[in-house]
């Protein structure tokens, strides 16, 4: 072994440990987040016993979890239902390896341990997990195995309403992965590479992709809330219809893993969003954080910190509004308004493209971007006018006529 | 309130049907009308249809037994005209010693008596001929101890409370399940070994 | 595997000498062997309730689901039933107004007004102006309390926790007027026939009065959460649709008629307690669907709410009760001194206030529906019959034949906006 590839390993290890630890913590504390977000909404005052404001909640129901008794169904299928909580849990955990958390740090070092030997690096360290070229495509790979959890889960436990969850669960999740996918591909095309650390480079030196693909943007964040089984899409656990849904007959520290990987899997859709239209770790207006450097990576890190948790409450602000969908309208919903909505965009934002560079020549990267942003504008407008016309979701009888009824209903005075 | 509150409907009645109208009273404003029991269900349907009566609204279907047990058992049908804001009230006299206690029922005319009639029947033992789903509604199933609403049911049950839970206890658990469930029963015999054999030792049974 | 086509044959009901059904409906009637049409096609049997979140109590649903498409619902009730006709048949008329508090227990008040009005009815007893505004305060309480439960926990069957927990929160403001009035939180026990248990304490009118001010600002914001949001119009409209000629026929009440669009509110059409005097409107929805439910309920709170706003003006000093000692009992202090009074009350207590022979009916506007009571006396004070009229027993009637072909979470919906309370369906 070389002393070099040991110093790799010695650093993969490392950052393996921290991004699970922070990951496993922050999971626990957005348990508390999402509970103080509610009751902010609720005029409530949330977790507040446990620690100050509430901060030792989450420890406190992990030991609740940890101590409570596990129960298995008598006709459950025991391998499954004992396999399916791990299988939720370990594809969320893996989704967070390629996500960039800050700006790569110059890191070099030379010393030898005794018995080990010698350990070097000399270069930037990435702050990713790892550094996949492969970039997106491994998340998207990854998070489709997530519905097999859920979907085990729901049939192994041997009960009519985790089944329909479970079977809920896979329906929308491959329905919405599709329109995933796809919507990722104007993102290709603008920075060329699949690569986590070339679209933010490409974002740095031209605009942040949300201008330029916001309809890009906005495909992923609703198929990003379809995948992670929020609401409005949370059909999968619907509690007013399915008790739990797919989660129905698990207890204990196995029906944790489920609330864990629902929130790691937020991270990192969440972080996805950040990375692919916001920038990633980019702080705007300026070139410094590029340079390389502690401070640099430090403050790189802080926003994105701050990026993510401002689209983890944006995805908790949602829950906290709006009902929740029908499963028809669910599958409506992805199959007629998003995946024509991506596909058709692809087209779009590849003849732009090409008539940007070709027809009129444009050569700055940030013009070419701009004047996709026009586009874009325009677009979004005609995309959310036929959604705000109401011919998406709306009962059948209103499709026909243009605007809801303001005025109180008719009113009889006898 | 004076005696044609209901604008003349008991005259009509009178005049349409004869005999079959017993009597006809007032009480306490509301005007009631006692029919034949064997006609009842064409006067409701005439009350219903006919224009200028138009009693299309069934406001209540119950019964009533007397304390004196001489007194026959009551049918009362409240009637209501949605349009011109009149109720009046129908009640047929059943014998309350009879074998079987029965009436026509209404669920033809009005859907709403559905519910109405299934409680009366498990109520007060009135069976509604032509229903097409008369079963018990509030009580069980199997519940053996008559019709709560009767005079002749004590408050406290029919049964001793030491015989109730002595019944609850003794009883057959399926027995208790609704006829929906007791499908799982009529299919044991299709379904694996396994499964039947868990599904003998009944509900408490081990649990691997 | 054999086809399990679900076929219920409703043939009459009886038991077996051991107790069980003669039906059974379930079974394989027929043999698989010649209908294949639609082989494999296993029908699902979903029991949701009695111990289901979205029941509201202790509703029992058996769902027969074809994948998610529900192909009938038998609703099995009486998990409450509590026999509270056959104890009035025991009791005086003013010991049967506990009972009504735990009927339809989210609008305990309105129910004990209109017990004491139906046997006020029946004996002919004309009570006071300011008992009867203080019950018209009494009903139109009880008639936000109660759709402000239906509001809440309408919004959490299709999903929407948030408004839960604001409605939840002006329900604790009513809650509070009704202890400081009556008590009591849930068992009222408001009115005595021939009056009030109790006036209302001094101070109380200005709580009301601000609830008056605050309460509308809350429903806007649950009217903005809701009315024009495009999921919750998708899934209340459209579904659910009871027509104007079917609802009559199901004999529905309240809400649920009027929003099929049948204008027939009790305190309009058959008014009582002077509710002709007083300025509201009565909102009648145009589809019969969810949607036009939810708006008629949304907008009769705000009706309420200027209801109260008139009560309260018109409030004037005066006695809640009747100049009559044969109803209403004597002050204790009298009747521990004055030898004529302390008869009366004792044979109020030991002999109750006996009702002439006859019978009544009558019906009020409640939140759930027409909340009717049938007295039937024999000239003793206990009643011979006490029958509830019980709105949401015959509003939940419907239910199975709304929900035959819509969806699982149809289901739920439909539900919830019959607005059921299991107390009054079971009794």
């Amino acid at each position: 072994m070389t002393p070099a590839l040991k110093g790799f390993l010695l650093l993969a290890t490392l950052k393996m440990l921290v991004v699970f630890t922070v990951l496993m913590v922050g999971v626990a504390l957005l348990t508390l987040m999402e509970r103080k977000v509610s009751a902010w909404m609720q005029n409530r005052r949330g977790p507040n016993r446990v620690g100050w404001a509430g901060l030792l909640q989450p420890a406190a129901d992990g030991v609740k979890n940890i101590l409570k008794e596990e129960t298995i169904p008598a006709e459950a299928s025991r391998t499954l239902f004992m396999l399916a909580p791990m299988m939720a849990f370990i594809p969320a955990m893996m989704l967070s390896a390629v996500i960039p958390w800050a700006a790569p740090l110059p890191v070099t070092f030379d010393f030898t341990l005794p018995m080990l030997g010698q350990f070097t690096h000399d270069g930037l360290l990435p702050f990713a997990v790892a550094d996949l070229p492969i970039g997106f495509l491994f998340v998207l790979a990854i998070s489709s195995l997530g519905v097999y959890g859920i979907a085990l889960a729901g049939w192994s436990s041997n009960n009519k309403y985790s089944l329909l969850g479970g079977l809920r669960s896979s329906a929308q999740m491959i329905s919405y992965e599709v329109a995933m996918g796809m919507s990722l591909i104007p993102v290709l095309l603008l920075s060329g590479n699949v690569s986590f650390g070339a679209i933010i480079a490409e974002q740095q030196t031209g605009l942040w992709f949300v201008l330029p693909l916001f309809l890009s943007f906005f495909v992923f964040l609703i198929a990003g809330l379809a995948e992670t089984n929020r609401l409005p899409f949370d059909l999968p656990e619907a509690e007013s219809e399915l008790v739990a849904g797919y989660h129905s007959e698990y207890s204990a520290m196995k029906f944790s893993m489920f609330p864990i990987a629902e929130y790691a899997n937020i991270v990192t859709v969440c972080a996805m969003i950040v990375t692919l239209f916001f920038g990633g770790w980019d702080i705007p207006f300026t070139r410094w954080d590029q340079t390389g450097g502690v401070l640099q990576t430090v403050l790189t890190g802080l926003v994105m910190f701050l990026k993510v948790l401002f689209w983890i409450f944006f995805v908790m602000w949602i829950r906290w509004s709006l009902p929740r969908f029908r499963y028809d309208q669910l599958m409506a919903l992805g199959w007629k308004v998003m995946l024509p909505l991506a596909l058709g965009y692809i087209v779009v934002t590849t003849l732009a493209v090409y008539g940007i560079e070709h027809g009129l020549g444009v050569e700055g990267v940030r013009l070419k971007m701009l004047l996709l942003f026009a586009l874009n504008v325009v677009l979004a407008y005609g995309v959310f006018f036929g959604l705000d016309r109401g011919h998406i979701v709306v009962g059948s009888y209103r499709q026909d006529s243009t605007s809801l009824p303001e005025a109180p209903l008719e009113v009889t005075n006898p | 309130m004076i005696a044609d509150a209901v604008g003349g409907t008991v005259e009509a009645l009178r005049s349409a049907f004869g005999d079959a109208i017993l009597q006809d009273t007032v009480s306490c404003g509301d005007t009631v009308v006692f029919v034949d029991p064997g006609k009842a269900h064409a006067i409701l349907q005439w009350l219903r249809d006919t224009p200028g009566q138009d009693f299309n609204y069934l406001t209540d279907l119950t019964a009533v037994e007397y304390r004196d047990p001489e007194r026959p058992l009551e049918v009362v049908y409240q009637l209501r005209s949605l349009e011109r804001r009149v109720d009046l009230r129908l009640k047929i006299q059943l014998v309350a010693t009879a074998d079987r206690l029965s009436v026509a029922t209404v669920t033809d005319l009005w859907q709403g008596a559905d519910w109405l009639e299934r409680e009366v029947f498990d109520m007060f033992g009135i069976h509604f001929e032509g229903h097409p789903d008369l079963r018990r509604i509030l009580m069980w199933e199997t519940y053996a101890e008559g019709h709560p609403l009767r005079k002749s049911f004590p408050l406290r049950g029919q049964f001793s409370r030491a015989e109730q839970v002595r019944q609850a206890l003794a009883a057959n658990p399926e027995a208790h399940y609704s006829m929906e469930e007791l499908s799982l029963a009529e299919a044991l015999h299709e379904l694996p070994v396994d499964m039947q054999e868990r599904l003998a030792k009944g509900e408490r049974g081990e649990v691997e | 595997m054999t086809t399990r086509t679900v076929e219920l044959s409703l043939a009459t009901p009886g038991l077996d000498p051991d107790g069980r059904p003669t039906r059974i409906p379930l079974g394989l009637g027929h043999e698989p062997d010649v209908d294949l049409g639609d082989f494999g096609a296993e029908h699902m049997i979903v029991n949701i309730g009695p111990q289901h979140p979205a029941t509201h109590g202790v509703l029992r649903l058996v769902v027969e689901l074809e994948g998610e498409i529900v192909k009938r619902v038998i609703p099995h009730i009486g998990y409450l039933h509590s026999g509270f006709e056959k104890l009035g048949e025991y009791r005086h008329y003013n010991q049967i107004i506990p009972l009504t508090d735990r009927t339809d227990y989210l609008s305990p008040m309105a129910n004990n007004v209109a017990l004491a009005l139906a046997a006020e009815k029946l004996m002919g007893i004309e009570v006071t102006p300011r008992c009867r505004v203080l019950r018209v305060i009494a009903c139109e309480m009880s008639r936000i309390i109660s759709h402000l439960v239906w509001l809440g926990t309408t919004g959490i069957d299709l999903g929407a926790f948030t408004p839960f927990l604001w409605s939840f929160q002006e329900r604790e403001e009513i809650y509070n007027l009704q202890e400081a009035w009556t008590g009591a939180r849930l068992t009222t026990s408001l009115t005595r026939v021939g009056g009030m248990m109790a006036d209302i304490p001094e101070g109380w009118e200005e709580g009301l009065r601000s609830f008056c001010r605050t309460f509308p600002k809350t429903l806007r914001e649950v009217d903005t959460m809701f009315t024009r949001n495009a999921i919750w119009i998708g899934r209340t409209q459209d579904v659910g649709v009871i027509p104007a000629d079917e609802a009559i026929n199901w004999s529905l009440s309240g809400p649920m008629l009027r929003a099929s669009g049948v204008p027939y509110d009790v305190r309009k059409d058959r008014p009582y307690l002077d509710y002709e005097s007083y300025d509201f409107d009565v909102p009648i929805g145009e589809h019969g669907d969810i949607y036009d439910r939810y708006r008629v309920r949304l907008e009769e709170m705000f009706q309420s709410t200027r209801i109260l706003e008139q009560a309260l003006d018109r409030l004037e000093p005066g006695p809640i009760n009747v100049e009559d000692p044969r109803v209403i009992l004597p002050p204790k202090h009298r009747a521990m001194s004055d030898m004529e009074a302390m008869i009366y009350h004792f044979k109020q207590v030991m002999e109750g206030v006996p009702a002439p022979e006859g019978d009544a009916y009558l019906g009020v506007e409640n939140p759930k529906g027409e909340l009717g009571y049938y007295f039937v006396s024999d000239g003793t004070a206990k009643p011979v019959r006490w029958r509830i009229r019980p709105p949401a027993f015959i509003n939940l009637s419907i239910l199975p034949s709304l929900c035959e072909g819509v969806l699982l979470s149809d289901v739920i919906a439909i539900n919830a906006s019959v607005d059921i309370v299991m107390g009054e369906v079971d009794r």
